[in-house]
């Protein structure tokens, strides 16, 4: 059964109504667009988005809707509000994705310079504002080792605000953002994201089941994106490095079966992104690189802090033999621990093959099969008291409308 | 027995490339029908710009304007682009012949630009009519159709 709450389904449905209306009032002013999916996912063990250990799971499901107005060519106004369900990570319940004003203060023939304020989506490696809707992104499960599902709020969009711009070099772009504000973060993200090293590692860490109070804290992001040939070669480069600090209230971690104290405390990430694609006809190839720190202080008790190198890449291939399919070959690595690159929870290795099918053009179906070794970027609260498998595949299918 | 055996041998062979011929000459043909079917085949996709527009394009600029990363002509006139849907036959051609990219590839550079919030889409135009019409009564415009007609309000580039 679809797993579609009644508001969903009502939203869903009106949208579809409004289609024909808002299609043709639709102007160079306003612009809107929406997309829904359904998926599903099955795994051989593991659960992926939902209970999906030797069945199937439906909860893999989104709708979003976005818009834009321009007052006029220098200030506009952008949003989207989604809701969507993965397993455990997300509920479905609306939230605002980015909100945010923008106003360009340069324009002219080789360069164009704005500064935005507002919940912004973050520059972070090649793909991350372009991972939430199914149309947009390359996969069901984008690259793991870069864009984590199980950070999504906290990698997508932060408050706060930004100057970006572009400057033209004869056929070639130079493209850059330089974002200063505050992240988000949940319970759950900072259940992944804090490092202690207590036997079973973080992956054992539940914060979830405790009433603290995790927040955003001072958040910086700089990209810079240099494309030559009109986007034949794009080369980028991230730097982020988010903050967040920890409230305890209840003052009790779950580790291991075990539990800990709490206490007030702040975790500190660091990552640097290098990532290149090279497009050629109906070929696209791209590989991304990632290597960062994180660093907690306080929050568990007897543990003061506890700082962690993390490292991965991934390469993937795009083929489209004809202009309603498209192919995808990925080799994904995730090390959670450069100094541990064997444990099944600290490292993941995902060779994933899968295609894209359009029928019309605002349809898409797109099924993937993963070939998997290690855990480590399983969402830990999808998987909590499973009997984990370091060797798993999984298959997964969706199918998605856009507007 | 061995003359028979030969015999055999020689006819399993003869059949065996008479059925491999038969193949590759009913691959050949379908590709040649798939071909001569495609009905992008005998369609033209000429450049067409307002009669404001005075810049020499070079084939090479338009990649550019149409990824919309060039925003301005060089008399500072916003570039208006113009598109037709993503299925429609001149559109395919327009992207294969003058761009060099599929149509959905240049559709994904579209949706990176608006969904980071740097940049717009082009605007979309139902049919070839209304193309024209747009080309023709928006200043700093530039599109794309099959067939041009002699007249005063759009013109047509030539890149050679």
């Amino acid at each position: 059964m679809l797993k579609m709450t009644r508001i969903k389904l009502l939203i869903f449905v009106s949208a579809l109504l409004c289609v024909p209306f808002v299609n043709a009032n639709m102007t160079d002013a306003l612009r809107w667009g929406a997309f829904v999916s359904q998926g599903m996912a099955y795994s051989s063990d593991n659960h992926l988005y939902g209970d999906s250990d030797d069945g199937m799971s439906t909860e893999l499901d989104e709708f979003g809707a976005w818009g834009s107005y321009a007052f006029n060519p220098s200030i506009s106004f952008t949003g989207q509000v989604s809701m969507r369900d993965l397993g455990a990570l997300e509920n479905g319940s609306a939230s605002v994705d980015y909100a945010f004003g923008s106003y360009l203060f340069l324009q002219n023939m080789d360069q164009v310079a704005g500064v935005r304020i507002g919940r912004i989506r973050s520059a972070f490696g090649l793909y991350n504002e372009i991972r939430d809707a199914p149309h947009t992104r390359s996969s069901i499960i984008m690259p793991q080792s870069i864009y984590n599902d199980r950070l999504r709020k906290t990698l997508f969009s932060s408050d706060g605000i930004e100057v970006y711009g572009s400057w033209q070099i004869d056929f070639n772009q130079l493209s850059y953002q330089f974002f200063y504000g505050e992240s988000h973060i949940d319970n759950d993200e900072i259940d992944e994201i804090s490092t202690v090293d207590i036997g079973g590692g973080l992956s054992d860490v539940d914060l979830a089941t405790v009433g603290g109070d995790p927040e955003g804290d001072e958040t910086f992001i700089a990209r810079v994106i240099y494309e030559i040939d009109a986007g034949t070669w794009r080369f980028g480069l991230t730097y982020s490095r988010p903050k967040y600090h920890y409230e305890d209230k209840t003052g009790v971690a779950v580790i291991g079966g075990v539990s800990f104290p709490l206490k007030d405390g702040s975790i500190r990430r660091r990552a640097i992104i290098s990532s290149i694609e090279y497009n050629h006809l109906d070929w696209s190839v791209s590989a991304e690189y990632i290597r960062d720190t994180r660093r907690t202080d306080g929050i568990f008790v007897g543990f003061d802090s506890g700082n962690s190198h993390g490292e991965g890449y991934y390469l993937q291939v795009i083929h489209r033999p004809n202009e309603r399919l498209d192919i995808i070959t990925r080799y994904d690595v995730s090390h959670q621990d450069r100094t541990d690159r064997s444990s099944p929870l600290n490292n993941t290795r995902d060779f994933t093959i899968g295609a894209g099918y359009r029928p019309k053009h605002n349809w898409l179906i797109r099924s993937e099969l993963h070939l998997v070794q290690g855990m480590s970027w399983l969402s830990t609260v999808d998987n909590v008291g499973v009997n984990s498998h370091e060797h798993w595949n999984a298959f997964l299918l969706q199918v998605s409308y856009h507007w | 027995m061995r003359e028979e055996a030969e015999i055999k041998r020689l006819s399993i062979a003869n059949v065996t490339l008479i059925s491999l011929r038969g193949i590759l000459t009913l691959f050949v043909a379908s590709v040649l029908i798939f071909l001569s079917l495609s009905p992008t085949h005998a369609i033209a996709a000429d450049v067409i710009v307002n009669n404001s527009v005075s810049d020499q394009l070079r084939e090479k600029d338009l990649r550019f304007i149409f990824s919309m990363k060039r925003r301005q002509w060089s008399d500072g006139t916003a570039i208006s682009v113009f598109v037709l849907p993503a299925a429609n036959d001149i559109h395919k051609k327009f992207c294969k012949e003058k761009l060099g990219i599929y149509p959905h590839q240049l559709e994904a550079v579209w949706y990176r630009l608006v969904y980071s919030g740097m940049g717009k889409a082009p605007i979309k135009v139902l049919s070839k009519e209304q193309m024209v019409e747009m080309v023709s009564t928006t200043p700093g415009a530039i599109g794309y159709i099959d067939t041009y007609v002699e007249n005063d309000t759009y013109k047509i580039i030539d890149f050679r």
